[in-house]
């Protein structure tokens, strides 16, 4: 489970999150919406590692994951698919995805041969072109191998940072097939999205972030009943 | 002696100066009733190398004659400055050791260093020696009371082509390495070369941080000269030539500068230098030297070098005019010293002796030797003088 | 003819100390961004610690050499630790490390001067110099000693780099520092042994050229100059590079010092002109990163 409480964190002298309260329980699916600049990124470096946090708590399984480096947080289950989806290019497929497993907890019958085989059943193209460098690979292809190589350590908790930004839509709706089995199989999800139809369709319930605050946190279902839902939404974009 | 970098290995030069150092400040107790004498010495800058065995010479002449006594019934109280071979320095040590009393000043740092103390040691006439080789020390300045032991740099560059004379040498080959002194001593090289009427049909350079002397040395194996002088002052990149020098089976002799003396090569390139010639300012034969040589292995328990040897004939230069001035004033002393002639020091050639009569530079000009590298060290005599 | 066999077996002994400098700035180089001028310090070191171990304390050549490169590895880690962390901790910007660095190579290269002062020592060869003869190739046997430990260290770092996950992680880490923390790689970890294995390597150059000609604090300044180059040559992606741009470098120099009829004095020459050039026509040096299209 992750649990945030109270908060803060930025870049230099610049405070950009202000606060924030979430939780993910085991097994959710949640959505953490907003628009441009509204700290989403910000949140999620705050998460794993890579930006140290000013005040306030998060802990994922009870450990504070602001005292943990980005390796330890990737070992305890947590991972990240980050914006811009940084692969590396100049690798072939299969080396982004054998280095997806570097954190592979040892035991528990799972082998890094198993992980690839999990992946590639998850995304079919990948293995077609395991042996191409991953550079040269459609922006589609190559987001499935940023999940993918997320998914080879067997975390427990995914953090996806807009997926499908720039994507052409049919490659869109393969990965949220993907993401649909993902689900299904009880991973832990916490998905970062500006477009409330995907996120909302997607997810259980919903954080919308405005200006480094949390301006709203409801289920999707009740969301989705409110008739003025994009008003709301950009209405809250625009006053924060 | 300017032509040498680096010298003696540290641990002699820490453990040897420090040792030495009780037995002469043991007399420094009752300073009243002294001879001081200043030093100014490299012991931080880049002259350190040979600064210091020199020093050793220096405080083993003096840790002697007062053992025998003193000097005029006083003790001798060295006095030691450093100058970091830099020349406002020695300039500003001179005259702290004037200030200080001292009766004369020994100069062991560089050459411009020395001339630049002169600069202060001029200005009340005190007696200053050095044993730098530079020729230009005593014309710069008409400093009547300066004097200089040892060979000079033209004495040394003219024995070593008398002695390629007496080779009966047609052609040479000349290699040196891109050091500053390295590149003057091959352009005195070639000068003394050609004036002899030895022709250099080859010329090479080994430059700093080469990895290897092949291709140079080819070319001088291609042009088949009847010698190979041997300029470069870098031990690392001689030692570089030594070795493509046996590696390419080449036969010529090789005659070599005061350089090749220091002791370093017959650790870096031991066992590549047998019947190397370079040019020295002992000779081992010479009863003077062997005095020198039997108090120094009684002291460190081996053999020296002839470096501590200039610094045993500067202290001993100004005892021998102490005692015939029979003061230390220091224009009587003055006296003494351009009146030194005849007085044979552990320097030069065997059979002869310094001559001040006739100017400030009492090196007798035939005192300069070729010797030989004979079993991994510095061997006999093989010729002497500039005939 | 001849003449250019013997020198072919000496010439690529030069390249391989050239190109094993150059792999120790490409280690530190590839995860780190930073280009560590006291690779030549090390190279100095390295050679220095042989010559204690071999020379003043006598224990045999097969011990003193990989003992030699453990003490450098030591030491490069050490300064990543001390000098370089703090500073990428702290937020320093990116030429923050490179001038520490810089600091670094005056604190090696003064602290070695205290120590040995200007003096040059001899190192001894495990096997001298005797004349070995390979077919047409002629060259003593310091100079294949350096070819084959050159090649072994080369093509363990290639395997290392290319056949191991471990390896893979370095190069991760080189690619995308950010995206190579979100895979779990330790970046402390791959930084600190990237100094470290850089000063090893740097050392084995320092410690196979030492017995030619002999060990001083001098040395420093053209080993760091020469691997430099070789990098520049090389290109500086891929491990190959190094000692190709090496070898290339060796070849220039001893061809031209041979061959080309000018003063051996401006034969000094070749090995600016050949960086300059490089820089100037192929800044990414001879192989181009693996990187298609």
């Amino acid at each position: 489970m992750l649990e945030i409480s109270g908060l803060t964190a930025g870049y230099g002298g610049v405070e950009v999150i202000h606060g924030i309260d979430m939780t993910v329980e085991t097994g959710e699916t949640v959505a953490l919406l907003g628009p441009n600049g509204a700290g989403k990124s910000t949140l999620l470096a705050a998460l794993t590692g890579t930006l140290r946090r000013r005040g306030g708590k998060a802990t994922y399984d009870g450990a504070d994951l602001c005292s943990l480096d980005s390796h330890k947080i990737v070992a305890a289950g947590l991972r990240l698919v980050p914006e811009g989806r940084l692969i590396f290019g100049p690798l072939t497929v299969k080396d982004n995805l054998r280095l997806g497993a570097l954190k592979l907890p040892r035991g528990g019958g799972r082998s890094v041969e198993e992980r690839f085989d999990y992946v590639y059943d998850l995304f079919p193209r990948l293995k077609e072109r395991s042996t191409q460098i991953a550079g040269t690979l459609s922006g589609g292809e190559q987001q499935m191998v940023a999940i993918a190589r997320a998914l080879m350590s067997a975390p427990s908790t995914l953090l996806l940072d807009e997926p499908f930004l720039g994507l052409a839509p049919i490659i869109v709706g393969e990965i949220q097939s993907a993401l649909g089995a993902l689900k299904k199989e009880g991973l832990t999800i916490l998905l970062v999205e500006q477009k409330l139809d995907i996120a909302l369709s997607f997810a259980s319930r919903a954080y919308v972030l405005v200006k480094g605050r949390i301006a709203l946190a409801e289920t999707s279902e009740a969301l989705l009943k409110r008739d003025d839902l994009s008003t709301l939404y950009f209405d809250l974009a625009e006053d924060a | 002696m300017g032509i040498a970098r680096t010298m003696i290995g540290a641990g002699l030069r820490v453990l040897g100066v420090a040792g030495l150092a009780t037995g002469v400040m043991a007399g420094a107790a009752n300073a009243a009733d002294t001879i001081k004498i200043g030093v100014i010495t490299d012991k931080t800058g880049n002259a350190r190398f040979y600064a210091e065995p020199v020093l050793q010479g220096i405080m083993l002449a003096t840790k002697i004659a007062n053992a025998n006594g003193g000097v005029l019934g006083k003790k001798i109280e060295l006095l030691i400055e450093d100058d970091s071979n830099k020349p406002d320095v020695s300039a500003s040590k001179a005259q702290k050791l004037i200030d200080a009393g001292v009766v004369a000043i020994i100069s062991n740092s560089s050459s411009t260093a020395t001339q630049q103390a002169q600069n202060t040691t001029i200005k009340t006439l005190i007696p200053q020696v050095t044993h730098n080789g530079s020729d230009t020390l005593t014309r710069k300045l008409d400093n009547k009371c300066f004097f200089q032991i040892g060979p000079l740099g033209s004495i040394q560059i003219r024995t070593l082509m008398a002695y390629a004379r007496s080779k009966k040498l047609k052609t040479a080959s000349l290699v040196t390495d891109n050091s500053a002194l390295g590149q003057i001593l091959a352009k005195y090289f070639k000068i003394g070369l050609e004036k002899s009427g030895v022709k250099v049909t080859v010329e090479e350079v080994i430059p700093a941080g080469s990895k290897s002397a092949l291709p140079q040395m080819q070319k001088v194996r291609a042009a088949k000269t009847d010698a190979i002088f041997v300029a470069g002052v870098l031990a690392r990149e001689n030692t570089l030539f030594f070795r493509a020098y046996r590696q390419l089976g080449l036969k010529q002799p090789i005659m070599g500068s005061f350089n090749l003396s220091i002791p370093t090569f017959l650790r870096t390139a031991k066992g590549l230098m047998e019947g190397v010639t370079f040019i020295d300012a002992m000779d081992p034969a010479k009863p003077e030297a062997q005095a020198f040589i039997a108090a120094y292995q009684k002291e460190f328990g081996k053999k020296p070098f002839s470096l501590p040897a200039y610094g045993w004939d500067d202290m001993n230069f100004l005892i021998q005019a102490i005692k015939r001035a029979g003061s230390t004033d220091k224009a009587k002393l003055c006296a003494a010293l351009q009146g030194s002639t005849g007085w044979a020091g552990a320097l030069g050639a065997k059979g002869t002796a310094y001559d001040f009569s006739k100017g400030r530079a009492g090196f007798n000009p035939q005192g300069a030797v070729v010797r030989v590298i004979k079993n991994n060290d510095h061997g006999p005599v093989v010729h002497s003088g500039t005939k | 003819m001849s003449d250019l066999l013997e020198l072919l077996v000496s010439a690529t002994a030069s390249g391989c100390v050239y190109g094993l400098v150059a792999l120790a700035y490409l280690l530190v180089l590839r995860p780190t961004g930073v280009v560590n001028f006291a690779s030549g310090e090390w190279a100095m070191m390295g050679a220095f610690a042989a010559y204690v171990l071999a020379g003043m304390l006598e224990v045999p050549t097969v011990v003193a050499i990989p003992g030699a490169v453990l003490v450098l590895a030591v030491i490069g880690w050490a300064t990543e630790w001390f000098t370089v962390r703090p500073l990428v901790e702290r937020g320093a910007g990116h030429l923050a490390p490179i001038l520490a660095l810089l600091g670094m190579l005056v604190i090696y290269h003064q602290a070695t001067l205290l120590v040995f002062g200007g003096e040059n020592y001899p190192l001894d060869g495990p096997f001298g110099f005797n004349r070995v003869e390979l077919g047409p190739f002629a060259g003593t046997s310091q100079s294949f000693f350096i070819i084959v430990m050159t090649a072994v260290i080369f093509v363990a770092v290639w395997l290392f780099f290319e056949r191991t996950v471990w390896g893979k992680s370095f190069e991760a880490v080189a690619i995308n520092r950010r995206a190579a923390a979100l895979m779990g790689i330790n970046l402390r970890l791959v930084t600190a042994l990237s100094f470290a294995g850089g000063a090893a390597v740097a050392a084995m150059a320092g410690l196979l050229d030492g017995p030619r000609g002999s060990v001083e604090v001098n040395a420093a300044l053209p080993f760091a100059v020469q691997g430099f180059s070789a990098l520049i040559i090389g290109g500086i992606n891929r491990v190959e590079g190094a000692i190709l741009g090496g070898i290339i470098l060796a070849f220039a120099e001893d061809l031209t010092r041979r061959y080309v009829p000018i003063p051996s004095g401006l034969a000094l020459g070749v090995t600016p002109v050949l960086l300059i050039a490089f820089l100037l026509v192929r800044p990414t040096g001879l192989l181009r990163a693996k990187e298609a299209g």
